[in-house]
């Protein structure tokens, strides 16, 4: 049997770069009981939204314009540590799902995922329990195991997030700056990151971060 | 020699004649010279044997009172003697006569190293001595003029030589050159061929050497320019094979986007509207407005399916400049 309001109480925001999107999970959301107090097309304004209103969740889309959702996510958790993320992606795609729960978020849904699902996902992370989309449950134990297609899944965490910052155009010094490391240790992780996914440039890299879904340009 | 004149093959084979015939030229000298040496000495040999019988014949028809130490009248009025030199002199050892030099050629001598190479030996060109009363007579053969002529006639040899060396030189290289000549044309058309232009086709010549020279580097020309054409097909081919793959590649990428983009987000906005209406029934004011979010996403969604079948059946797969050309 279906609760009436299973969100009673829940505060949410929505991070999603699709209007469509974002208005079919405010309804969607809404006539589950939950408020949402804002909304955000990109993971910057995302930022930006949490830091003045708060939620007890943020609903963030992994492809956003600009610095994307796995990169806002590193940077909310880093100022509020105890944000409850669940982040949405349209892709069917082990590597973003392990990158974003490694990086600290308490949930990953694919938007394919019926509404009911959605609710429960929302409503798990709100009362602090984890949430992984059931369909890429086992393929992420798998994948522990024998890897996954993504090439950037070859990558270290911190490479990881160094080929995030570059992909979305931040130059060496900007992200040496952000880690307080020097340029030559950014210069050594861009050379690993090259050499492990046969990149040449910058360009390569956005294109690579954008077909992985990490970002949309 | 090779530096004054341009190293060619004619310069060369005009150089080997000339060598060969130069060494001829030095035998027929060695010839010559052993037969002017040979003629000297018979010279010698006769001059001095006709003069020695004169004198002693004249010696003992003269009467002996007139040795009264002084040389026979006549011998001092006979001047000069053929191929020798006639010396008196006193039972001292003073000299009282000789015999005036010779006026042929007067004042000229063959150098040293040749009048020795040339001059006779043997008894015919020693010295004779005659005694008359108290008075001595000394017969000295003298080959100077004969060694002379011989060594004129050698350096008359020697130029005409050198000068017929230099013709021979000049009219070997003409006409090697001449006959050669085609080669210029086979060398720039190898050139040609080196520089890549594989079209280039040398003219048979009528020397079969020539001849078969310009047919082997057709033929290798030939082959060259159908292998390269079949090469430059080839990878024209494989590039447009690479780049029409390419090209459907970036095709599938780009629908794969658009579908993202149009339909994706469409389809799951859909879906949530379509799960708050399934929680809204109660609510009609919400069953309509999520009803009206419906038919504007689904008119989304239409307009982009038909823009992607559009962009699939009416673009064409351009050919890149660099492949038509």
């Amino acid at each position: 049997m279906i609760r009436k309001h299973p969100l009673a109480g829940v505060r949410l925001i929505l991070a999603d770069d699709h209007a469509s999107v974002r208005f079919g999970f405010r309804a969607l959301f809404e006539s589950a009981g939950a408020t949402v107090v804002g909304e955000a097309e990109t993971g910057e304004q995302a930022l930006q939204v949490y830091a003045a209103q708060g939620a007890d969740v943020l609903v963030m889309d992994i492809s956003m314009p600009g610095k994307g959702g796995l990169l806002c996510l590193e940077q909310l958790l880093a100022r509020s540590p105890q944000a409850r993320v669940l982040m949405l992606s349209a892709l069917h795609d082990v590597a973003v799902p392990l990158r974003a729960l490694n990086l600290g978020a308490r949930g990953f849904l694919c938007k394919r995922a019926g509404p009911e699902e959605v609710i429960r996902a929302v409503a798990a992370v709100a009362a602090g329990d984890r949430y992984i989309d059931p369909e890429l449950a086992q393929e992420l134990a798998l994948a522990q195991f024998s890897g996954t297609g993504n090439p950037t899944r070859a990558l270290t965490d911190r490479e990881f997030a160094v080929f995030l910052r570059l992909a979305a155009g931040q130059s060496v010094q900007a992200v040496a700056a952000s880690f307080h490391v020097s340029p030559s240790t950014v210069g050594t992780h861009l050379y690993h990151i090259k050499q492990k996914l046969n990149l040449e440039n910058g360009a390569q890299m956005t294109l690579l971060a954008v077909r992985s879904g990490l970002m949309e340009v | 020699m090779a530096r004054l004149l341009p190293d060619t093959l004619a310069t060369r084979v005009g150089l080997l004649l000339t060598a060969l015939c130069t060494l001829l030229f030095l035998a027929l000298a060695l010839l010559w010279l052993s037969t002017a040496r040979a003629k000297a000495h018979e010279e010698v040999e006769t001059a001095s044997r006709i003069t020695r019988q004169w004198l002693q014949g004249v010696l003992e028809a003269l009467p002996p009172d007139t040795a009264r130490g002084a040389p026979p009248a006549l011998l001092t009025h006979l001047g000069r003697l053929r191929a020798n030199t006639l010396e008196v002199f006193d039972p001292s050892g003073a000299l009282l006569y000789r015999s005036p030099g010779p006026r042929y050629k007067a004042g000229r001598e063959a150098p040293p190293w040749f009048s020795a190479l040339l001059a006779p030996t043997g008894p015919d060109a020693e010295a004779h001595t005659f005694t008359w009363g108290t008075l001595r007579l000394v017969l000295t053969p003298d080959v100077s003029r004969s060694v002379l002529d011989a060594w004129d006639d050698l350096l008359a040899l020697l130029l005409w030589g050198a000068f017929a060396l230099c013709c021979l030189l000049g009219a070997t290289r003409w006409a090697l050159a001449r006959t050669l000549g085609p080669l210029h044309e086979v060398m720039a058309g190898l050139d040609r061929l080196g520089r890549g232009d594989f079209s280039a086709r040398l003219p048979v010549y009528s020397p079969r050497e020539l001849g078969r020279l310009a047919q082997a580097c057709n033929g290798l020309a030939a082959r060259l320019e159908e292998a390269i054409n079949a090469e430059v097909e080839r990878e024209v081919e494989e590039e447009l094979d690479v780049y029409g793959s390419a090209l459907r590649q970036a095709e599938r990428a780009a629908i794969a986007r658009e579908l993202h983009d149009e339909l994706a987000q469409g389809i799951t906005a859909v879906r949530a509207l379509a799960g708050a209406l399934a929680r809204s029934a109660d609510d009609p004011a919400q069953v309509a407005e999520c009803a009206r979010h419906i038919v504007t996403t689904t008119g989304t969604l239409h307009t982009g399916v038909r823009s992607i079948l559009q962009r699939l059946t009416l673009t064409p797969s351009p050919v890149p400049p660099s492949i038509r050309s």
